[in-house]
């Protein structure tokens, strides 16, 4: 099969996968939604740490300088799912929601001998949502309901390069085009029914650059270190609004039909990132990444909630046995550990989380991989009337190594 | 491989859902909702009687007839002009004369005090029975008669009874004339009559404060639950042992042929200046209080001028409901004056020009609905008009529309029922406009 048509089919088919993916968390309302926190490969596994990490046989979308150690006629591709199984409460409710979503679809290959490209199609943010609320009104004793939904999410397009500049030295760069909608559908009935969505377009560009630096390099031991530098991207909104009330009888009556209006830039903040790999033995393999987001600096108004900086400490290990004649020894076992702060601070409470994973490198042939994790985490905090979701994500990530410059004879 | 990349696909496509996204109470706090619902009943409401200047009052298959003396509404007085034919007219020549009379017929309608006695007059027309223009007959139409009564009779009515009737003897000089020339065939058929005979006046005495009756009537000779005027006559067909008494039927012969003529006298009431040139009188010079009649076309006007002030108080805006409320003034409805459950509402322009009866949301039309309260002290008395229609046309009007509402009585033609409506502050009695109104 040629593919560049399935590269294609993939182009044509992953958005539609993508907009139906649905998430259940009232944290998804504020920002752009919920970020895709699942990483390539057995990076999940290692908890989300990447940054100077550079297996030959991984596409890592953390630090682009990576791609300058692929393999030379190779052609790797990856699909991750994944599903969570969450549980909200407040300090007085408790509800479950599962959810399945597709993480990514990517490729990778090299162009020339020390550099290589990879490209594909994420989910970048997703929002679901739906929270009723009561609502007083103004000049009488009644109350309304209004239910409000939220929908949608950001794509992430990316185009990204990396170069070995030297036997030590990789530098990297990753284009990332961002693009989707955001909906915030209101229901209500008082007298009449009303129902007004929103759709917020989100669109722009996101530059990421990244370094890695061999320290030490040799048969059983090796020191890697890695950095990568996002710089703050605006993202341009335009907002289309549609409105209509249903009166008892049944008429539909357009308040607002495609009402299209500009809206505030969001600002994604300038990112950096620093790690650390260090191959102990053959066996053991240790990361430490260290990210901070540079929230303070944007811009952007806020109304409950505010943006503060941002900082993600991650930790990983991975395990290789050395004894090469059975099966369970040519997989790779993972353990890591995440915690981040967060972005949001809504009523003076930070809404960070943690993460602890463990995880699988299982060869299914020499060509194919499938990397399985497991983590368990909470998001939030009961406090101050906000919401916790502790939860238990699956990760199923394969990926392929094809061959890219051998023609078949018959096609 | 090509098949594995399908399939993972496919499996792609069954995993990308998630179960129905349920609904959390939790996030409540934080959610930034800038959309509110608020009633709004301060709106300024002005009240005015106006009096259209002509009803259509024929072809209404009623004939109105009466006398009323009231304190806010004056003297009103029914008077009907009709016209009576007949298709047969053929008597043989031994045939005997012996009487004539008016049958009118209750059709159950009576407004006022029916223990009182009346008294009606029944005189001749003495022009051809036709409208000045058009085709229609209006509550201000006149048509000469003769000053001489043909008849008259005092009575007590008894109005419920569909099969009552009230009979009133004519001039037997007038009714033998009649009966000769059809013997004698000088009239051979309808046209002939309607040319010698061009119709009936009947006039209620103008001096009592009595009732108003409503009469009905057929378009065909029927001498049952029909009003009609009839010529008795005696015919020997040569067997004593049957019947010999005849009548000949004058009915009227289309819904056309009859009108009411209702006249009102506003002296000495404080909307007297209705008669005069003053189109619409505020309320502020009727002691707070407004009217309608039926019949004389008096008629409530009701302006909410600030309902465009709403456009102002948001860009993003929608009504949600719209009610009108207002009182009936207590003591001017009783078991002999009963409140209508339902009045009719027209949307009228800056001079009483009805644009439209005045519809809901749903293009339904709405009217003004009685709600009654049975209690001791009838507080809670009124009428209420879902004005959701109307608020909606003004809101949504690129214009300044001048627009009010009119209230009458659905069927303000043939009745000539009374309303008045109590426009006082004190006792919260006012006429209230609510609007629910959402901001988003």
């Amino acid at each position: 099969m040629n593919k560049i048509q399935t590269l294609l089919l993939l182009i044509a088919v992953i958005p539609s996968c993508f907009s139906q993916n649905d998430t259940s968390t009232p944290y998804s309302l504020f920002g752009l939604g919920v970020e895709n926190k699942t990483a390539t490969g057995g990076l999940t596994g290692l908890g989300n740490t990447g940054i100077s990490q550079n297996n030959p046989g991984e596409i890592n979308l953390i630090n682009p300088a990576s791609l300058g150690n692929i393999e030379q006629k190779t052609f790797l591709y990856e699909f991750g799912i994944n599903g969570v199984y969450s549980t909200l409460e407040t300090s007085n409710v408790s509800d479950n929601t599962y959810d399945f979503n597709m993480s990514h679809a990517v490729m990778a290959f090299p162009i020339t001998k020390n550099v290589g490209m990879s490209f594909g199609l994420l989910p970048y943010t997703k929002v679901g949502y739906d929270i009723d609320i009561e609502n007083p009104i103004e000049g009488s004793t009644d109350i309304y309901i209004s239910r409000i939904t939220g929908s949608g999410g950001l794509n992430k397009f990316y185009l990204s390069s990396g170069v070995q500049v030297f036997n030590k030295l990789s530098f990297g760069v990753d284009l990332a085009y961002l693009f989707g909608s955001i909906n915030q559908e209101t229901n209500l009935y008082y007298d009449s029914f009303v129902n007004i969505t929103d759709v917020n377009y989100y669109h722009g560009f996101k530059l990421k650059t990244g370094v890695q630096y061999n320290l030490v390099k040799s048969d059983n031991k090796e020191i890697t270190l890695g950095a990568i530098l996002e710089l703050p991207a605006n993202l341009g909104g335009d907002q289309v609004s549609d409105s209509y009330k249903t009166s008892l009888g049944g008429t539909k009556v357009i308040m607002d039909d495609n009402v299209e209006s500009d809206l505030e830039d969001f600002e994604l903040p300038l990112t950096l990132g620093v790690g650390l790999t260090t191959k102990l033995n053959n066996n053991l393999t240790t990361s430490f990444d260290f990210t901070k987001l540079y929230w303070d600096n944007t811009n952007q108004v806020q109304n409950s909630e505010s943006y503060n900086n941002q900082d993600i400490y991650a930790f990983g290990a991975e395990y290789l046995p050395s004894d090469k004649n059975k099966y369970w020894s040519f997989v790779k076992y993972r353990f890591g550990l995440n915690y981040n702060t967060g972005f949001l601070n809504i009523s003076n409470q930070k809404i960070d989380s943690y993460f602890a994973s463990i995880g699988l490198g299982l060869p299914l042939s020499n060509r194919s991989t499938l990397n399985l994790s497991y983590s368990y985490g909470r998001e939030g905090s009961t406090s101050n009337s906000l919401v916790q979701e502790n939860f238990h994500k699956i990760t199923l990530n394969l990926s392929f190594i094809g061959s890219w410059f051998n023609q078949r004879k018959y096609d | 491989m090509r098949l594995f990349l399908i399939s993972s696909l496919s499996l792609l496509f069954m995993f990308s859902c998630s179960e129905e996204v349920n609904n959390y109470p939790v996030g409540t706090d934080f959610i930034d909702n800038d959309i509110n619902i608020v009633i709004v009943d301060t709106f300024s409401v002005k009240a005015f009687t106006f009096k259209i200047d002509s009803l259509v009052t024929s072809s209404t298959s009623r004939m109105l007839l009466g006398n009323l003396k009231d304190e806010y509404f004056g003297d009103l007085n029914a008077q009907t002009y009709f016209q009576v034919n007949n298709s047969n007219f053929s008597i043989s020549s031994d045939a005997v004369y012996d009487s004539i009379g008016l049958v009118l017929n209750y059709d159950t309608y009576y407004y006022g005090d029916t223990l009182q006695p009346q008294t009606y007059k029944v005189h001749r027309v003495l022009e051809y029975f036709e409208p000045e223009e058009d085709v229609d007959f209006y509550n201000t139409s006149k048509l000469k008669y003769d000053e001489e009564a043909l008849g008259e009779v005092t009575f007590t009515p008894r109005p419920n009874s569909a099969t009552d009737s009230i009979y009133i003897s004519l001039n037997t000089v007038i009714g033998e004339e009649i009966f000769n020339k059809i013997r004698d065939n000088e009239i051979n058929n309808t046209d002939d009559f309607i040319r010698y005979f061009y119709g009936l006046t009947v006039i209620p005495d103008a001096t009592t404060n009595s009732h108003v009756l409503g009469f009905n009537f057929k378009s065909y000779s029927d001498l049952n639950e029909n009003s009609s005027m009839r010529i008795f006559y005696t015919e020997d067909n040569g067997d004593s042992s049957e019947d010999n008494d005849q009548v000949l039927d004058f009915f009227i012969p289309d819904a056309s042929k009859q009108f009411n003529a209702i006249s009102t006298n506003l002296d000495n009431t404080i909307i007297s200046s209705l008669s005069g040139t003053e189109v619409n009188i505020s309320s502020e010079d009727t002691d707070q209080l407004i009217f309608a009649q039926a019949g004389t076309g008096i008629s409530a006007r009701i302006e909410m001028p600030t309902i465009k002030d709403l456009k102002a108080l948001s860009q993003e805006s929608t009504s949600l409901n719209a009610e009108l409320t207002f009182k009936p003034l207590k003591g001017s409805y009783d078991a002999t004056k009963p409140l209508k459950e339902s009045l009719v509402v027209y949307v009228v322009d800056s001079k009483n020009r009805i644009v439209s009866q005045l519809t809901d949301l749903d293009s339904n039309a709405s009217y003004a609905v009685l709600n009654q309260d049975n209690s001791e002290f009838d507080e809670n008395t009124y009428y209420s008009i879902d004005m959701s229609g109307f608020v909606e046309l003004i809101l949504n009007s690129e214009f300044d529309l001048d627009y009010a509402i009119m209230i009458q009585f659905e069927d303000y033609d043939t009745v000539v029922d009374t309303l008045i409506i109590d426009n006082r502050d004190e006792d919260n009695d006012n006429i209230k406009l609510s609007v629910t109104y959402l901001n988003y």
